[in-house]
């Protein structure tokens, strides 16, 4: 009975069944009171050491929600519409860039507005450049993208160098509907609002008619224009509505951070979104999730395992500090090359196959 | 199990040595799917052997086995054997293959495309040794020589019937003891089956190459090969000189078209025939 | 005037060594269709095998290139190795992501065997500048142009008229097809690696001579080696070329008249007209595909 669904209206409802619905409450239950236990090192007065939660701090875990949301907008476009991307850290540059000139620079607009005003900027953008790709193809897309990353930073660079100083573009403004985001834990229920809207906004468009075009395009491109799809309008859309979240959550990163100077857009941001959705798995929300989570709490979790280690060798403890950025990119690359090699379904897939086993046994084959 | 014909032998017929046999081959895809499950032929030299059935029979897959290319497509041999002059060439590289005299003509023709027909040809001879390269490409050109007007295009502009006339042109230029043809006549207009056909034919006079071919077009097929076998699902169900199955019953309402008197019988009416008598069970 | 033939000569400099790095992509991309993003940090390895050969072993200088050289041959099968061909078959972001992270792996690996800071190496080749007619023109900038010209008549020949060029030219067209033709597909696929970390080797050791600077930012000037095989075309061999040529004149072009930051944009940006009005490339050949 928990493991299928027995009827249509149960099969379109979000929470299918009851086991799903106690799990749903569980986890909202565990994420409420998620900020104490990392604020404090402590569940319900029970202290412990930072090594349990893995070194992680707060801030890791806001800036995780920021690279969901991030990383769920780049899903959307490559992994269920088919059109790879290298533009997230331009869109985030170009979200910075009208979010410091509504919110701070020429207008102090409520931040919501701001927000929004960004993504619209996101949109346009993300529209005009879905156009080409309708000719563009592949690894033709992929350039471009590349293109438009190079482009944007430089024109944010321009920016920066005019209208303000070697400190980079400030963001001071910081409250969103009559809250003061001051501190890391109000900033923290403020980004898992927006997660989880976010998450709730993508479920639902993929089970739309919008979302089943953007995946018919993804699959087969005759196909989805003989079944009547208008195949250009799907990929301008899943453009649009990418690139909105995009330079949306890219605005509110940079308000989060309190500055932010060319550096923030490296084209390593946008390789580390591609990594996040291929290692939680393409075409695949919580495989976002998963991957978001494993992208930045490893290198806090690296650190605190070399300090377990140190108990044995200090030697070798050292060494992992020394260089604990090459040995993070190391491992993150041979990760990605066994996921793509194995499990091209990515965590997600594998979390997939696990419970299909669970739910099968005893007639697992 | 096969009888060869033994109508026409001496010099330019079919001998009695087998060039190619294939030993109960069993044909696995995905460690799931039992693609053949015990073929027997054998395939005399100089003779010309057809393969008919119908879609999924196993036909491809029978080829892709001789010719070594099952591991590209995710099969595997899993028990049986194939023997060329004698050699067991099961699991053979294909490469080593056309080395040994093997060449094939592969379903849907594949033709290098951005290459001209000349380039294309060139590939064919890639096992050859030195010699004798420019001859076997005059060759090819005296045999289609509407590929020799259109040697530097782009093989990819070319016509159904031309792209089938470079396949088989690049086979022959390695200078093969064994042709594999599959499903030649695949998407081709009837004159352009004719005239491929007729082609082949003169290669099997002048070279006395060894053919076995694959098809769907039974009329053409029995009209070609001097010996054919029916597979269906599998497993070679009948087998015979050409003459004695075209006149075959069974052969002529499944494959031919054509009831006991010759009329023609519908489709439908063949399919309900075929229910009723099974020739597997 | 003069500025802009100074450019002009500094860019030609430039672009012959993006030039190499394009060459040695578009004969491993037309040979196996792998898009490979980390062919700048082939280069970069090849710059710091130099360092290793010449300057931590203590060699001879022209002993230290040949092994320099040698070891690319080596680098390039084990590339292929690890991360191409566990992902034969699949579609090309996998690939292009393998690679990708191919090269987050490898600069990972060099930073911890060589360190973060730059190592300067002295280079052995006459450095002498001449000046006709107020433009400075560097022995070195003449020895970078004419090795990139030597590599590209070489090697344009190479996959034009021998056997085996052909053979690499089929069997990234039709695999199968090329299989069944006689090519050992496999074999044609390891040198063609080869053959393409020969080439990114060689820019890094040009490269290490010129600028005398050898790190692992290097690798980023692989990036700008895409826009150069677009602009020359993907399946072009002389394009390639040509198109570092192009890249490297408007890099230091816009480096002059504009900015340094504006480098890189414009030159991209030029990738954009190009994918727009010709994107097969100045030299390269339309696609045909059968509905």
């Amino acid at each position: 009975m928990t493991a299928y669904t027995t009827s249509y209206g149960q099969q379109s409802r979000l929470v299918r069944t009851r086991a799903m619905a106690i799990w749903v409450v569980v986890m909202f239950a565990v994420l409420a009171y998620l900020p104490w236990v990392v604020g404090q090192r402590a569940i319900f007065g029970v202290q412990f050491t930072p090594h349990w939660l893995l070194n992680t701090s707060l801030t890791d875990v806001n800036i995780t929600l920021i690279f969901i949301v991030g990383g769920v907008a780049l899903n959307l476009l490559t992994g269920f519409t088919g059109l790879i991307s290298l533009g997230n850290a331009a869109f985030f540059a170009l979200g910075a860039m009208v979010a410091s000139a509504v919110g701070v620079k020429w207008a102090q607009l409520p931040f919501p507005l701001v927000i929004l005003i960004a993504g619209a900027a996101g949109a346009a953008v993300g529209a005009i450049v879905g156009l080409p790709s309708l000719r563009i193809r592949g690894i033709y897309l992929l350039l471009s993208t590349m293109a438009l990353h190079f482009i944007m930073v430089y024109l944010y660079t321009r920016y920066e160098y005019t209208y303000f100083g070697i400190s980079g573009v400030q963001y001071t403004y910081t409250s969103a509907f009559g809250l003061d985001l001051t501190t890391d834990i109000r900033w923290f229920y403020f980004l898992l609002i927006l997660a989880v809207i976010t998450l709730l906004l993508m479920k639902n468009l993929l089970r739309t008619r919008p979302g089943r075009a953007f995946v018919a395009v993804r699959d087969h491109e005759l196909a989805a224009a003989s079944a009547g799809i208008n195949v250009a309008r799907a990929r301008v859309t899943s453009f649009a509505v990418s690139s909105f979240i995009i330079s949306a959550i890219g605005a509110v990163y940079v308000w989060y951070l309190g500055a932010s100077t060319t550096d923030t857009f490296d084209l390593s941001i946008a390789i580390a979104f591609i990594a996040i959705i291929i290692i939680g798995g393409l075409g695949s929300l919580a495989g976002t999730v998963l991957g978001a989570i494993v992208w930045q709490l490893f290198p806090p979790a690296l650190i605190a395992v070399s300090e377990l280690a140190g108990g044995i060798s200090p030697g070798l403890q050292t060494t992992v500090n020394q260089w604990q950025g090459q040995i993070t990119h190391i491992v993150f690359g041979v990760i990605i090359l066994v996921v793509l090699v194995f499990a091209s379904t990515g965590l997600a897939g594998l979390w997939g196959k696990i419970k299909q086993a669970f739910v099968r046994w005893p007639y697992t084959s | 199990m096969s009888a060869v014909a033994t109508a026409q032998e001496g010099a330019s017929g079919p001998s009695t040595k087998a060039l190619l046999e294939l030993d109960n081959l069993e044909v696995l895809y995905g460690n799931v799917s039992l693609a053949l499950r015990g073929i027997s032929f054998t395939v005399p030299e100089r003779g010309v052997v057809a393969i008919l059935g119908p879609n999924g029979a196993g036909k491809t897959s029978t080829i892709r086995a001789i010719s070594g290319l099952l591991p590209i497509h995710g099969g595997s041999i899993r028990s049986g054997d194939i023997l060329l002059d004698g050699k067991s060439i099961r699991g053979a590289k294909p490469d080593k293959l056309v080395a040994t005299g093997l060449a094939q003509v592969p379903e849907g023709r594949l033709v290098f495309a951005h290459l001209s027909v000349t380039d294309n040809l060139r590939l064919g001879a890639t096992q050859r040794k030195r010699g004798g390269v420019g001859d076997s490409m005059d060759q090819v050109f005296d045999l289609f020589p509407v590929l020799k007007e259109r040697r530097k295009q782009q093989a990819g502009w070319l016509s159904g019937g031309e792209q089938q006339m470079v396949a088989i042109g690049r086979a022959l230029m390695a200078s093969p003891r064994l042709l594999l043809l599959d499903e030649v006549s695949l998407g081709l207009a009837p004159l352009a089956i004719e005239l491929i056909f007729e082609r082949l034919r003169e290669v099997r006079r002048e070279l006395g190459t060894t053919m076995l071919l694959v098809e769907q077009n039974a009329r053409v097929a029995l009209d070609f090969a001097d010996h054919g076998y029916i597979v269906e699902s599998g497993r070679v169900v009948l087998d015979g000189p050409t003459s004695e199955l075209s006149q075959n019953e069974e052969v002529q309402r499944s494959y031919l078209g054509g009831g006991a008197s010759g009329e023609r019988v519908s489709y439908a009416s063949t399919k309900r025939y075929r229910r009723r008598k099974r020739w597997l069970s | 005037m003069t500025k802009f033939i100074q450019l002009l000569i500094s860019g030609l400099s430039l672009g012959s060594i993006y030039g190499l790095i394009a060459l040695g992509f578009v004969l491993v991309y037309k040979a196996t269709r792998v898009f490979n993003f980390a062919q700048g940090d082939l280069m970069m390895v090849g710059a710091f095998a130099l360092v290793l050969f010449d300057h931590s072993l203590g060699l001879p200088t022209w002993l230290a290139v040949v092994l320099a050289l040698a070891s690319a041959a080596a680098v390039g099968v084990a590339f292929q190795y690890v991360f191409v061909r566990p992902l034969a078959g699949q579609d090309f972001l996998p690939i292009v992501m393998a690679t990708i992270g191919a090269s987050l792996i490898i600069e990972a690996i060099v930073q911890i065997g060589f360190g973060v800071q730059d190592i300067t190496y002295q280079t052995s080749l006459p450095s002498n500048v001449w000046t006709i007619g107020g433009v400075h023109i560097a022995s070195l900038d003449v020895i970078t142009i004419g090795i990139a010209a030597f590599c590209l008549t070489v090697f344009t020949l190479f996959f034009r008229f021998t056997d085996i060029g052909l053979q690499m030219r089929g069997a990234a067209e039709n695999g199968e097809a090329a299989a069944l033709s006689g090519v050992n597909v496999r074999r044609v696929t390891v040198v063609a690696w080869i053959v393409g970390t020969l080439l990114a080797f060689i820019g890094g050791l040009v490269l290490a001579n010129t600028t005398q600077v050898v790190n692992v930012p290097l690798a980023g000037l692989g990036l700008l080696a895409f826009p150069a095989v677009v602009i020359g075309g993907l399946e072009s061999v002389p394009g390639a070329v040509l198109g570092g040529v192009v890249v490297g004149v408007l890099q230091d072009l816009g480096a002059g008249y504009i900015s340094i930051d504006a480098q890189t944009p414009l030159v991209y940006a030029a990738l954009l007209i190009m994918l727009l009005i010709r994107p097969y490339g100045l030299f390269g050949e339309k696609e045909i595909r059968r509905v």
